[in-house]
């Protein structure tokens, strides 16, 4: 998962990216509206974090721009004015969350797990495909009841796929989405990172969809 | 009227002058006529005096005869004060005959002044005051005449009483007329003072009018003399506005602007060790505290007597409705209101803070419903009934809460001293701002059981 980070308090800024990190995500970040906007209009990301009060474009604006390019990805902005009329505006351009300054940093990584569930159409923390099972508020998997060691890779791979069960995602899709934007990416390593999670699991669930990509299921569904 | 108003001081000056005036103008023309007419009396006597010379004559004895006729009755009405006497002057060394006078004199006389008191004038007669046995006030005309066998003392004397009676009853007209024209002078200046300087009584009470927050300008045509006064108070009651909002805006800014270095403040303590930590957060809520506070109190002081606050309900409602749906997907909104083009008399902003706060307590305890519905409502009791009133309820079908824990929500926060930002229900501010409009606040349980916050707002039925 690859979350955009627009706040140009560079310490909070750090503290949201350590804090995701920490978590399993990809971290890009930026310091003003006009970085954000650029990264948020060209990087495909699974949800945005942005600040309202931004230096040379704000935050409104952004997100305004962004809704208008077709970016649809979930944005939940961060405010420091708690009216609810400077909220509803917020919500109003195009955000789907927010959360008003101070905050607490789980506050934010709760939200912006909530927020990408909501955009894979799934209703609980937890998400399951046959015997596995994703805890996305802990960051673990489990086979059976019994924790998988992933590594921060592997995690993320495994994931990506489950927010996306029973599509076909393409590998250049998952190197966006399991990468920042300074890796040099290697679509070969894709390959790598799959065959070891499909021996951790243990369960063929991750299948190769030729020229296209993989997909993950659940047995019953497969056909 | 205040002893010190413009209205009292020129009508003050404007009655004493009329005042001076008019009783200046009185004595002038009663000195006039009084002069004109004790010309005209002498003239009279004089013009006596000829005819009794003309009708009286003497022997060569020295007697006198003659009848003079002077049309006049009071002449032969003793007492009257109408006399005429001739009196033969002593010729050098002879005898004095009988004197001629009128039947009005009888036999007394009058005491003339002696000739160095009173000379005769470059015509010969002398004129002098006098009285005679009856006490009436005289005029006297007297002169001497050679009547060929010797001479003689004219004398004609008029009562001064029907001179003043005719000088007394002109200036009682005099006066009455000048006094109904001073009281008429006086009503018509205090008319046309009050006429003239009503602009001025409707700038003071425009001012008041916008002191009392009913009113943000002068409006109004006013006179060329105070239209530019009225301008320039406008001008100053914009600048006036333009720096409070510029210092509110600047303490909202600086407030705001802290929310960032707490928030960094609030998370960077999680890595220090336990004691520091803690301290950190201490400091950090505290000054979060502080500057809820002091948005709080700026809100509430912008928000303070915009009586003429309009905000059409539906559209807010709606807006936030589609808000919370769009926070709460899992939940069902739904929005009631009748008559949808109901306003409520409060700012946009104050009324989606109020709806706002409710409907996320609401979405908060939801199971899965929430309702939003507005009414007419009748005014609460001890309130203005000149103006609308609609019942708002918010109502969820969550667990609500029994009845000591709603005394307790509404307890919690009365005062904005004693509330803690970011804690309870969220009804600390809703209470403040309902309170600033006269609302009225109070908690119920919803048909479905949960939770019925439900508000009484002034509102002006379209």
């Amino acid at each position: 998962m690859r979350i955009l980070v627009v706040e140009d308090d560079k310490d909070l800024n750090r503290q949201l990216c350590e804090a995701l990190v920490e978590q399993g995500y990809v971290v890009d970040r930026a310091f003003d509206g006009e970085e954000g906007h650029f990264l948020g209009d060209t990087e495909p990301y699974d949800a945005a974090i942005l600040d309202i009060g931004l230096p040379e474009m704000d935050g409104i604006t952004v997100l305004e721009k962004w809704r208008a390019e077709g970016r649809l990805m979930p944005v939940l902005i961060l405010t420091a004015r708690d009216r609810w009329s400077d909220k509803v505006s917020g919500i109003d351009a195009g955000a789907d969350d927010y959360v008003t300054k101070p905050f607490h940093v789980e506050e934010v990584l709760a939200r912006i797990r909530a927020l990408i569930r909501r955009a894979s159409g799934l209703a609980s923390s937890e998400i399951a495909c046959g015997p596995v099972r994703l805890d996305t508020k802990a960051s673990k998997a489990s086979v059976n009841g019994t924790t998988l060691k992933l590594t921060s890779h592997e995690f993320r791979l495994l994931s990506y796929l489950m927010h996306h069960l029973g599509e076909v995602v393409s590998r250049t899709e998952l190197v966006e989405h399991m990468y920042d934007q300074d890796f040099d990416r290697d679509s070969n390593t894709i390959e790598v990172f799959v065959g070891r999670l499909r021996k951790k699991i243990g369960v063929d669930l991750i299948e190769t969809v030729r020229g296209l990509g993989y997909r993950m299921q659940a047995p019953d569904n497969a056909g | 009227m205040r002893a010190s108003s413009l209205t009292a001081r020129v009508l003050v000056i404007a009655t004493v002058w009329a005042v001076i005036a008019l009783v200046v103008i009185a004595l002038v023309i009663q000195a006039l006529y009084r002069t004109g007419s004790e010309r005209a009396f002498r003239d009279l006597l004089r013009a006596q005096l000829n005819s009794v010379i003309n009708a009286v004559s003497m022997d060569p004895e020295g007697r006198l005869s003659g009848d003079p006729e002077l049309g006049d009755l009071a002449f032969a009405r003793p007492g009257s004060g109408w006399i005429w006497i001739v009196d033969p002057l002593p010729a050098v060394g002879g005898k004095t005959a009988a004197r001629l006078a009128s039947v009005s004199i009888g036999n007394d006389d009058i005491a003339s002044p002696s000739l160095a008191a009173v000379p005769f004038d470059s015509r010969y007669i002398r004129a002098y005051s006098a009285s005679d046995a009856s006490g009436n006030a005289l005029e006297v005309v007297e002169t001497e005449v050679d009547l060929v066998n010797g001479a003689a003392r004219f004398r004609v004397a008029g009562n001064r009483e029907v001179l003043e009676d005719d000088v007394a009853a002109f200036s009682g007209r005099l006066f009455l007329a000048l006094a109904l024209f001073g009281i008429g002078s006086v009503v018509i200046n205090a008319l046309a003072i009050l006429y003239g300087l009503k602009p001025l009584d409707d700038v003071s009470r425009a001012l008041g009018r916008i002191r009392a927050g009913e009113a943000d300008a002068l409006t109004g045509a006013f006179p060329r003399e105070i239209a530019p006064l009225a301008g320039e108070v406008n001008a100053l009651i914009e600048m006036n506005r333009r720096v409070v909002d510029r210092a509110r805006m600047q303490v909202g800014n600086l407030a705001h602007s802290l929310k960032t270095p707490i928030a960094v403040l609030l998370n960077e303590s999680k890595d220090m060790t336990e004691a520091h930590g803690k301290l950190v957060r201490i400091q950090a809520d505290t000054m979060q505290a502080q500057v809820q506070t002091y948005l709080d109190r700026a809100r509430i002081a912008a928000q303070r007597g915009s009586v003429l606050a309009r905000t059409e309900a539906r559209p807010s409602i709606e807006r936030l409705v589609r808000v919370m749906r769009k926070l709460n997907p899992e939940l069902e909104f739904v929005a009631d209101i009748a008559p949808g083009n109901a306003i409520v008399s409060m700012e946009q902003q104050d009324f989606e803070e109020i709806l706002g706060n409710l409907v996320e307590n609401a979405a908060k305890f939801a199971r899965g419903r929430v309702e939003v519905r507005l009414r007419p409502a009748p005014a609460p009791d001890g309130a203005a009934a000149d103006r609308g009133w609609i019942s708002l309820s918010i109502d969820d079908d969550g667990p609500g809460l029994t009845e000591p824990q709603m005394a307790e929500a509404m307890k919690r926060g009365r005062r904005l001293d004693e509330s803690k930002p970011g804690t309870g229900l969220g009804l600390s501010i809703v209470s403040e701002i309902s309170a600033e409009y006269h609302g009225r606040i109070r908690l119920d349980r919803s048909a479905s059981g949960g939770l019925s916050a439900q508000l009484l707002l002034p509102s002006l039925l379209s």
